[in-house]
């Protein structure tokens, strides 16, 4: 019998469940469809400037940098599955990686990107703080593959890591389990027409927020790169919503735009900031905890409304329209930063690999596994399954992987 | 006393990006310091090929310490210690500067204080690596593969199924007399008394029934859940009959009618003045409230709340909730739900959403809040465990793995931390079974590191560092003098600093270590 387990998806809950496999000596194989290891967490930025705010985001990012050295582990990226199939007791499964067109050389300093002629370049950096630091080419953006010529990125490259011989791979796999971690897309903050997202610079996603904390260390305005003096932090802007399909609560949304708050303010102590909810679901923390961090800090409001509109003044500040908390009346508040914080949709659930794996999906796509289906090898784990932040999606990855561990013995 | 040779790293990525230190500047400050055999400046340290290279160039010039100028820690060191240990660096020798988070970040608009500060940093850290001595660390073996589970709830039973498969031997103490088919032995009408021993090796003492007993363990889950019986406040005063949450759903299983209306209230101390109340059971409360409309369509079902938490898929039983008629009335601390003293049966409360006072009358009124487990401050004190200030279990944050203490070996989960669904308090379980089942599979702990040391000609057992240590480390030993048991010590420092005589140091930060550092940072080269 094989010894192999195939996980599906590397972000925080495929990490989790293939590092906690491979600590157990069982040998893992990692798919990941895209460039780097981390998943939605490489996006996102650690929250504690003064303090850990326990968000989970190195966690994750750890666990990528401990997988791509482990003996135990072979981890493609760029790649998917196309066909698992059953035999006798596993699965056969075959694996399609695309080319990444820069070799293991690549030192990750950027010059390619800076020769790239193309408008909107043709080879990236890995998203985010994604591991491994190995950029990649598009070849469907690559001049060198549209007209046969160009090769500034190779002679700009130090270490002569881009090699345009590159070619797809297709490998087949003998695996006895399957785990299923395919994860979440953030929810289009531009779905929600009416809060400006898409029309003015400066209303950003949460995600976005998170991306420009992450590279920049502050937050700063996407118009004009300077800190903002004003911000308004709108919950709900996606989830709890019949119209957007995304009924459920989010779940970690409260949480990563509290924490993204009090680090705003830990940055700026004069900054002001609004920050509108329908109920506070703030995860794993006492429902006062954040209410009274807001009231010993002069600068902080927190509006229980779920605004109505944001325009732009004639001085070009934000206006975002809101009812009162007592529905009495509406006002209009001027801000220099909009953020929404958007909620989460299930990722892959309806894949054909999941159909081929005889993993359903629930009325919102979320992931469907039961007990049965895991007698017969094949998990779900993470984020995919119900809504979840890192943490939980850490620590059932860890139970994941413990029945995994589990069924090899009582078969074995 | 200076020696060694010193290896000097900078990253890039970290001082540069938004071009504010002059690298060369500090390349050259290194360049020109003492001992300094080796300067590399890196792109990205986080990239492996980085690391190899960085590694294989203190293995060239025979490196023995290092000073690593790049963001914090957690972002850089596993790969980079583990490719210094290869090259016979112990991580005790490297010392790192944290310039994304202490000089970029802070001085964006500064360059000049930043260019000023890094180069100040890089001369202290040159300065404390030259007095560093390498940690030793030793092994014990593990007595036992028992892993003691406390608490038979759901995520104790979780954790014991869990923990068996992965092979390890359980043994679950339950301090009530409840009876439940589990892997392994059940100890119940069992409460953990205290507890003795080293990590992989405790030695837990155990009152069960009358009879003190010892067990002997090499790792500790914890699971005592929440304190749903501990329900105290105005409202359980003013009304005999409330009763917590889950009693009402025990209730309608068996098949009887509650009497209505009936009213869940979030806490039996809306003011919170006498009971701390970590969450409110939002799950269960709706699941509940929707079971009695289910069950008895006619009764009237009231939620009072501060704040609806129905998180996640909870959201849409809420919404059935709603659907079904179940009233749901948001309150806040200045029109909190009281009992009429006259009329036991008679509830008034300020509904924020209509902005009026509305009268409910009582026919059972159910408590949805978990306080903490009352059990808990004794379960912590046993086991020297750290709390949240609500009195729940207090884990050791993300960074290490998630249902971990600061404890090696000792792993919490369930309600006991923070009140959750029985979904996700099985799935905890579960993970800490798992985890401390491979904590006793290991068979060995490794101990030692940066640990308190004893001049034992300076100690005059006075006591002082046995009273104070928080995880009873030191002991007098038997030159009359005090000692310290590596395997407990946790490296905090507070013997080394309270001992009168000046007797105790903490390996890593001692007083000529600390010192070199604050006088090169003060501005002086003594």
């Amino acid at each position: 019998m094989t010894n192999q387990v195939l996980v599906v998806g590397g972000g925080p809950a495929g990490l989790t469940v293939a590092k906690t496999l491979v600590d157990r000596d069982i040998q893992v194989v990692l798919v990941e469809r895209t460039e780097s290891l981390g998943g939605m967490a490489r996006e996102l930025t650690c929250k504690g400037l003064t303090e850990c705010r326990n968000c989970g985001v190195c966690f994750a990012m750890d666990r990528a940098g401990e997988l791509l050295r482990e003996p135990g582990a072979e981890v493609f990226l760029l790649s998917e599955v196309v066909s698992a199939q059953r035999t006798g007791d596993g699965y056969k499964v075959k694996v399609k990686s695309s080319p990444r067109y820069v070799t293991d050389d690549c030192t990750g300093c950027g010059k390619c990107v800076e020769a790239c002629p193309v408008d909107g370049k043709a080879v990236f950096a890995p998203t985010g703080s994604g591991q491994p630091r190995i950029h990649w080419i598009d070849r469907t953006k690559c001049l060198h593959f549209k007209k046969g010529k160009c090769d500034a990125c190779a002679s700009a490259c130090p270490t002569k890591a881009i090699d345009f011989d590159d070619r797809a791979k297709s490998v087949t796999r003998d695996v006895s389990e399957i785990v299923y971690a395919t994860g979440i897309r953030a929810v289009d903050a531009c779905e929600v027409s009416r809060l400006g997202c898409g029309t003015f610079a400066d209303v950003v996603s949460s995600v976005d927020a998170e991306r420009i904390l992450n590279e920049k260390g502050r937050l700063v305005r996407p118009s004009d790169g300077r800190p903002p003096k004003r911000v308004a932090v709108l919950q709900c802007v996606g989830s709890r919503s019949v119209k957007n399909g995304v009924e459920y609560c989010s779940k970690f949304c409260c949480k990563y735009a509290t924490k993204i708050s009090q680090m705003m303010i830990d940055t700026d102590p004069e900054l002001n900031l609004d920050f509108y909810f329908m109920d506070l679901r703030t995860l794993y923390e006492p429902q006062d905890e954040f209410k009274a961090w807001a009231k010993g800090k002069k600068t902080v409001r927190l509006l229980r409304s779920m605004p109505a509109a944001v325009s732009q003044g004639p001085d070009g500040t934000l206006l975002v329209r809101a009812a009162t908390e007592t529905d009495t009346e509406v006002q209009e508040t001027a801000y220099d930063l909009v953020i929404l914080s958007v909620g989460m949709r299930p990722h892959g659930a309806k894949d054909a690999l999941a159909g081929q794996l005889g993993i359903g999906a629930d009325s919102f796509g979320f992931a469907v596994a039961d007990r049965e289906l895991e007698k017969a090898g094949v998990f779900v784990a993470g984020a995919v399954s119900e809504p979840m932040d890192i943490e939980e999606a850490a620590v059932r990855a860890v139970a994941t992987g413990s029945r995994v561990s589990g069924r090899r013995r009582g078969t074995q | 006393m200076s020696s060694g040779r010193i290896q000097v790293v900078i990253c890039r990525c970290c001082t540069e990006s938004p071009k504010l230190l002059d690298i060369a500047k500090l390349e050259a400050a290194a360049n020109d310091a003492e001992l300094v055999m080796s300067v590399k400046v890196v792109d990205e340290i986080c990239d492996g090929k980085a690391v190899v290279d960085v590694a294989r160039e203190a293995a060239e010039k025979e490196i023995d310490r290092a000073v690593v100028l790049a963001c914090h820690k957690r972002d850089v060191s596993p790969a980079l210690l583990k490719a210094y240990r290869r090259a016979g660096i112990d991580r005790s020798m490297v010392e790192f500067v944290n310039v994304r988070e202490e000089v970029v970040l802070p001085h964006v608009d500064d360059p000049e204080g930043a260019q000023k500060k890094a180069e100040t940093k890089l001369k202290a850290a040159l300065g404390r690596v030259t007095m560093l001595v390498p940690l030793l660390t030793e092994t014990e073996e593990m007595r036992t593969k028992n892993v003691v589970i406390i608490g038979a709830g759901v995520a104790g039973m979780a954790a014991a199924e869990a923990a068996a498969r992965a092979g390890a031997h359980t043994v679950i103490i339950e301090k009530s007399s409840r009876s439940v088919k589990a892997p392994g032995i059940l100890m119940s009408n069992t409460r953990l008394v205290a507890t003795k021993g080293t990590p992989g090796n405790y030695e837990l003492t155990i009152m069960a029934g009358e009879k003190t007993e010892e067990l002997e363990c090499a790792a500790v889950v914890v699971a005592t859940g929440g304190g749903w019986n501990s329900l105290k406040g105005p409202l359980a005063k003013a009304s005999k009959d409330a009763v917590p949450l889950y009693k009402l759903s025990e209730m309608l299983q068996a098949g009887h009618a509650p009497k209505g209306p009936v009213v869940i209230v979030d806490t039996p101390d809306p003011t919170g003045k006498s009971l701390k109340v970590m969450d409110f059971a939002w799950d269960e409360a709706l699941m509940t409230a929707i079971d009695v409309k289910k069950k008895h369509p006619q009764t009237e079902v009231f939620m009072l709340f501060q704040e609806m938490r129905a998180f996640g898929l909870s959201e849409i039983t809420y919404k059935e909730a709603a659907e079904l008629g179940i009233r749901f009335v948001r309150y806040d601390r200045t029109g909190v739900p009281k009992v009429d003293p006259k009329d036991p049966t008679k509830m008034t409360v300020t509904d924020l959403a209509q902005g009026e006072l509305l009268s409910v009358r009582l026919g059972t009124l159910a408590f949805a809040a978990i306080p903490a487990n009352p059990d808990n401050r004794d379960i912590a004190d046993a086991l020297r465990i750290p709390m949240t200030a609500e009195g729940g279990l207090r884990r050791g944050g993300i960074q290490r793995w998630p249902v971990a203490t600061p404890r090696p070996g000792i792993f919490v989960c369930g309600s006991a931390v923070f009140p959750k669904s029985a979904d996700a308090a099985r799935a905890e379980g579960e993970a800490a079974g798992s985890m401390a089942a491979a904590y006793a599979s290991k068979g060995t702990v490794e101990y030692g590191g940066s640990v308190a040391q004893v001049a034992q000609e300076k100690c005059s057992a006075c006591l002082t560092c046995i009273r104070t240590c928080p995880y009873e480390a030191p002991y007098i030993g038997t030159a009359n003098k005090v000692e310290i048991r590596r395997q407990l010590c946790q490296g905090c420092g507070i013997c080394a600093g309270i001992c009168p005589s000046k007797a105790i140091e903490l390996l890593h930060y001692t007083d000529d270590q600390i010192q070199q550092e604050t006088r090169t940072m003060l501005g002086g080269d003594f």
